[in-house]
């Protein structure tokens, strides 16, 4: 384990926002606050930080419509993505994408996507420019179980195999595409093997534990980085909440959520792992937990206080030009 | 994808109008307007009308309060998209600085229809284009070649046609460009078919042509005076209105022995020559020169023009048309129309002929009089005649103009004055020819006397143009041979 | 300046614009041709040419051979649009359009306005349409009429070469997604066309003929048509306004607008299906927006509701045709 101790501050950190993060939209959508469909990432966690860790600002991803978690893992400010999921002015895309359009350019979130394989595409196109620009910069496309039986997925991933780019398809196996289960829906029960037969390395990782998901990306990235071209990163993780909010889960096992949130929580993973190393104290990350409930609480405040996007906001930004 | 900012700036509406009223403000702030839109009603010295908007957008500011006077040009108001910031709004009015002489928004009450209607048959000989200003259109070409912007292809075509100085227009079409709303603006005037095209609904048109109603003499209630097709069913007058203090029984006061009236209301025509003549007489300052005419030469000449013809036979009047058309020829500083803020030129002849009928009076439209000979202008006015009396004249018989023959002789009326047909700036008024005291060959003796009074807008001609006018005319029917030639 | 064919036209502009800026990049199904094969690259240059020559220019970081995958290629010309390149991805044919729609339209369109300004998506999809060849029902399609549906795309129809030039220049050099349909028939027609880089604005339309009488919009091929019957009819006294939009988004509704004042009568021609087509959209405006200007009711002349036929006689009875256009506008003047 080469982190320093910052760095598994700032993992757990980030875990831990993601994780208040949900939890709270979860009570707030409860009470009606908040508009339209909102997919939420608790119990993936260790995933999209596992993941983001290993990137710096100019590596690029694109996400999902589960994608929360993947944009405050890159670094998307949590207080402009609280008021865009309020529908607000001053939200991280003015109000005008919501919860599953949330992107900033400028850490290198290249946009969540309201489409299933939407992605990965793109993710492609993305690391020809960056191949092309002469950075050794690597771009990945966040996809769930669900996505892996979309053309367009396995499009993106030959295409990346033929022109050798530096793209990382990841895929978050929780179980679930929407409300069907993955043994019924990926014919070969095996999606590291159907990106290997498209001739690029896949690694298999347990997604609940930040490490395993920290050391598979490193893999992945730095062959990446060499112009050793794809790779496919599968991770097995379990969402806590519906496909979407009001989802009634009625695919779930009895007890299936109150067993995965004892068992496969990957915060109190971390929390144990880092104690029995002897890496981070019980009382740090205490006082992380504590600053992060204050930004949340902060986050929900200013959001619920932001007037809606000005009237004039429908027409502007369709085109650079008309 | 900037918004537009639309100033409302106090209009001239008229060569001497420095200064107007706002007599109302029509719409309120944060209204949404649309082009042709009444925003306010303006009044000067002599007339008032409403500011119609040229464009559409939303009502941001009203910075003076009704009444005034406020000076021509100021800005009054300010109209601008949705998506204009109010900062925007507020620098554009602190920066805003008055033009010389504001375009005058389109007249609601009367269009001034400048040439013939353009609905006819396709190649149709070229409308006479008045030459506005002065400008040729060599001129306006040039104009355009040396433009800093584009100017849409259609906006230079109508310009090149009808002498529209385009250095005067802004651009604001698509791209930068000018559009032909910017030139109509510069112009100050609709142009174009805009200009003399009748708006009437499809179905109005229809109903009109079906019941034989002339749609020209209709002011419509639709949006920009569209004509709807209420308008024409509700044009013949179909029941009296119940007589006052009769069958209603009201106690309105009624003086023993005194008349009681049968109230009709007012038909559409009625409606129309009542307003088209107050117009006339409010803004057209008339003058009225009288000449007497020996029509010996010209009796003979009928005479022995109608023996050759046959069946066909043609009036004195027909003979006085040609007369006209020729003499505007020969002076064409009579040929003219005013508008507010231009004089219009026109190369040809176009004389309306006045037509009595049941209900009201009517004058269609001879073109080229001056290019037709006795028979054909004959022919054409017994046509128009006969379409005038049957319902069934067209727009573009009656549009335009710039005078008017109309004959009272057949009726025994020695002589008389006319009140001129707007848009028109004359019109000549015929008495009948009868034996008189005249000095024939320098004798006193009897010969068919005719009298003609011209009343002519003194706006546009003074009463040494008119006077020219009526010299020529009297030359032509006393030596008539041209009139037949 | 030089005749050029149509082909040539688009070819030029694609090497002068690659030569003008390096993030120009070019991608598509047999761009190159021969890649992998025994004969070796260059076997093609597109398979109507178009691409010819580029990649022994630019070299195969800059013009890349790719599966046949639509959604594939659309998808990363958007991603590379986002990452800062400006791709140009080749679409065989408009007919393929229905497998990567969702990345033109739900993706590339919309990322600049679901992302609240902060993206742009600077790419162009050319792509080869229209019929006239018995290429039959799945190779012979026009889709910019519901390409035109699509807020935050763009769409240009060029019908000469001129114009092909200048408005791919501009859809390269622009900040927004264009779909370029280049008219399979139009590939070998001739024009002048300057040597060197021009570009023309989109949303510009061309007047190509002057006339009172009537007022004719026509888009792509069909503008050829539309000439061809304004130039028969001006031998008679019958003279046209003919209007070549040039692009359907944005689309110079302003031009057609004032003509339409001028005239007041309207005769659309469009190769599109008639139902929800640029002819009906146009039929739309202008009766909307110019209702009491029209002395007529407004002609369509368009291809019916199906499917292209194959057969050679079944294909020209479908496509609109001077002689349809020419009854069109007689009708139109006699009011019906």
């Amino acid at each position: 384990m080469q982190l320093s101790r910052e760095q598994l501050e700032q993992a757990y950190r980030r875990m831990k926002i993601i994780r208040e993060f949900e939890e709270r939209l979860h009570v707030e959508i409860g009470k009606g606050e908040i508009p339209g469909f909102t997919h939420l990432y608790a119990g993936q966690e260790a995933c999209a930080v596992g993941v983001c860790e290993n990137l710096t600002d100019e590596d690029l991803i694109v996400s999902t419509h589960r994608g929360h978690g993947h944009c405050i893992a890159k670094g998307c400010d949590v207080k402009g993505m609280m008021k865009e999921i309020y529908g607000k002015a001053g939200g991280i895309c003015g109000g005008k994408g919501g919860s599953m359009h949330i992107a900033d350019l400028d850490v290198g979130m290249l946009g969540a996507n309201g489409i299933v394989g939407g992605g990965p595409p793109l993710a492609v196109g993305a690391a020809i420019a960056t191949r092309n620009q002469g950075k050794e910069r690597v771009t990945l496309a966040f996809g769930g179980d669900g996505s892996c039986n979309q053309g367009t997925v396995f499009e993106a991933m030959n295409l990346a195999v033929v022109l050798k780019v530096p793209t990382i398809f990841v895929f978050e196996n929780n179980g679930y595409s929407e409300h069907t289960a993955f043994e019924y829906a990926v014919g070969s029960g095996d999606i590291a093997a159907r990106s290997e037969a498209f001739g690029m390395p896949a690694i298999k990782a347990d997604g609940a534990d930040f490490f395993s998901v920290y050391d598979a990306t490193k893999q992945a990235v730095e062959r990446a980085r060499k112009g050793e071209g794809p790779a496919t990163l599968e991770f097995a993780i379990c969402r806590f909440y519906g496909h979407v909010e009001g989802d009634p889960q009625n695919y779930r096992g009895p007890d299936e959520v109150k067993n995965l949130r004892e068992t496969m929580d990957c915060l109190k993973n971390f929390r144990t792992r880092v104690g029995e190393a002897k890496l981070l104290d019980a009382g740090r990350l205490d006082e992380i937990d504590e600053e992060v409930m204050t930004l949340i609480e902060e986050a929900v405040t200013e959001a619920r206080e932001a007037p809606p996007p000005a009237p004039d906001a429908l027409y502007t930004d369709v085109y650079n030009a008309y | 994808m900037a918004g537009k900012i639309t100033p409302i700036a106090m209009p001239k509406l008229g060569m001497e109008m420095t200064e107007g009223l706002i007599t109302q403000w029509n719409k309120s702030v944060g209204e949404i307007i649309k082009e042709g839109d009444e925003i306010a009603d303006l009044e000067t010295d002599k007339l008032s009308m409403p500011y119609e908007s040229h464009t559409g957008g939303v009502l941001r500011r009203i910075l003076v309060e009704e009444g005034g006077p406020y000076p021509v040009g100021q800005l009054l108001a300010v109209m601008a998209d949705a998506d204009v910031s109010d900062e925007d709004i507020d620098s554009f009015v602190s920066d805003y600085k008055p033009v010389e002489s504001a375009p005058a928004p389109a007249p609601a009450a009367a269009p001034v229809p400048a040439q013939p209607a353009g609905y006819a048959a396709p190649s149709s000989e070229p409308v006479p284009a008045p030459k506005a200003n002065g400008l040729d259109k060599a001129a306006v070409e040039a104009q355009i070649a040396g433009l800093s912007t584009e100017i849409s292809p259609i906006a230079a075509r109508v310009a090149m046609d009808e002498g529209v100085d385009v250095t005067k227009a802004s651009a604001t079409g698509r791209l930068g460009r000018i559009s032909l709303d910017d030139l109509e603006e510069a112009a100050g005037r609709p142009l174009g078919r805009k200009a003399r095209r009748l708006n009437a609904s499809p179905r109005a048109q229809r109903l009109a042509k079906e019941k034989g109603v002339d749609l020209s003499t209709f002011r419509g209630s639709g949006p920009n005076g569209r004509i709807l097709a209420a308008d024409v069913e509700n044009a013949p007058v179909a029941a009296p209105l119940p007589v006052t203090g009769m069958s209603m029984g009201a106690a309105l006061p009624v003086q023993v022995g005194a008349a009681v009236p049968r109230a009709e209301p007012v038909s559409n025509m009625r409606k129309s020559i009542a307003r088209r003549l107050v117009q006339s007489k409010a803004t057209a300052p008339h003058i009225y020169l009288r000449i007497e005419v020996n029509a010996t030469e010209l009796l003979k000449v009928r005479e022995g023009v109608n023996k050759r013809l046959g069946d066909k036979k043609i009036s004195v009047n027909d003979l006085l048309v040609r007369a006209c058309g020729l003499a505007l020829a020969e002076v064409p500083a009579a040929n003219v129309q005013y508008t507010d803020d231009q004089i219009l030129y026109f190369d040809q002849a176009d004389i309306g002929v006045a037509v009595a009928l049941p209900d009201g009076l009517i004058a269609p439209i001879v073109r080229g009089v001056d290019k037709k000979s006795a028979l054909q202008i004959s022919e054409e006015v017994k046509a128009l005649a006969g379409k005038a009396r049957g319902g069934g004249l067209r727009p573009e018989d009656i549009e335009g103009g710039t005078f008017t023959v109309s004959n009272l002789g057949m009726f025994g009326i020695q002589d008389f004055d006319a009140v001129i047909n707007p848009p028109q700036a004359a019109i000549l008024a015929v008495g009948a020819v009868e034996e008189r005291p005249a000095n024939v060959d320098g004798l006193l003796d009897l010969a068919p006397m005719m009298s003609l009074s011209m009343s002519c807008d003194h706006r546009v001609i003074d009463g040494a143009i008119g006077a020219q006018f009526l010299a020529a005319l009297k030359e032509l029917l006393e030596n008539p041979v041209a009139l037949v030639m | 300046m030089s005749v050029k064919s149509y082909r040539d036209a688009i070819n030029e502009c694609l090497a002068q614009e690659m030569e003008r800026d390096e993030s120009v990049i070019v991608l598509g199904e047999d761009v190159v041709g021969g890649s992998g094969s025994k004969g070796g690259k260059e076997a093609i240059g597109g398979v109507f040419s178009l691409t010819a020559g580029l990649w022994g220019k630019f070299g195969d970081n800059r013009v890349m051979d790719t599966p046949i995958s639509e959604s594939a290629i659309v998808g990363a010309a958007a991603g590379a649009a986002l990452a800062g390149m400006r791709p140009v991805a080749e679409i065989m044919f408009t007919d393929f359009m229905g497998l990567c729609l969702d990345q033109i339209y739900n993706q590339a369109a919309k990322f600049k306005y679901m992302f609240g300004g902060k993206a742009k998506t600077p790419m162009v999809i050319r792509t080869t349409h229209g019929a006239g060849m018995s290429a039959a029902a799945q190779h012979s399609q026009v889709n910019y009429s519901w390409l035109t549906n699509i807020p935050g795309l763009k769409c240009a129809v060029p019908s000469t070469p001129y114009d092909a030039k200048g408005l791919l220049a501009s859809a390269i050099r622009g900040e927004d997604p264009v779909v370029f349909c280049e008219h399979k028939m139009l590939y070998m027609s001739q024009g002048e066309v300057p040597d060197e880089p021009y570009t023309v604005p989109f949303g510009k339309g061309n007047l190509t003929r002057q006339g009172k009488d009537v007022t004719i919009v026509g888009f792509a091929r069909m503008v050829t048509l539309a000439n061809e019957v304004a130039d028969k009819l001006a031998g008679e006294g019958i003279t046209c306004d003919v209007i070549d939009p040039r692009t359907t988004s944005p689309f110079d509704e302003e031009l057609v607008l004032e003509s339409v004042e001028e005239t007041g009568r309207l005769v659309i021609v469009d190769e599109s299906t008639p139902r929800c087509s640029m002819a009906s959209d146009v039929a739309g405006i202008v009766s909307s927006q110019a209702f009491e200007f029209l002395d007529a009711p407004i002609k369509m002349v368009t291809p019916p509701h199906t499917p292209i036929p194959f057969a050679p006689s079944l294909e020209w009875t479908y496509l609109p045709s001077a002689d349809k256009i020419e009854t069109a506008v007689r009708e139109t003047l006699e009011g019906r």
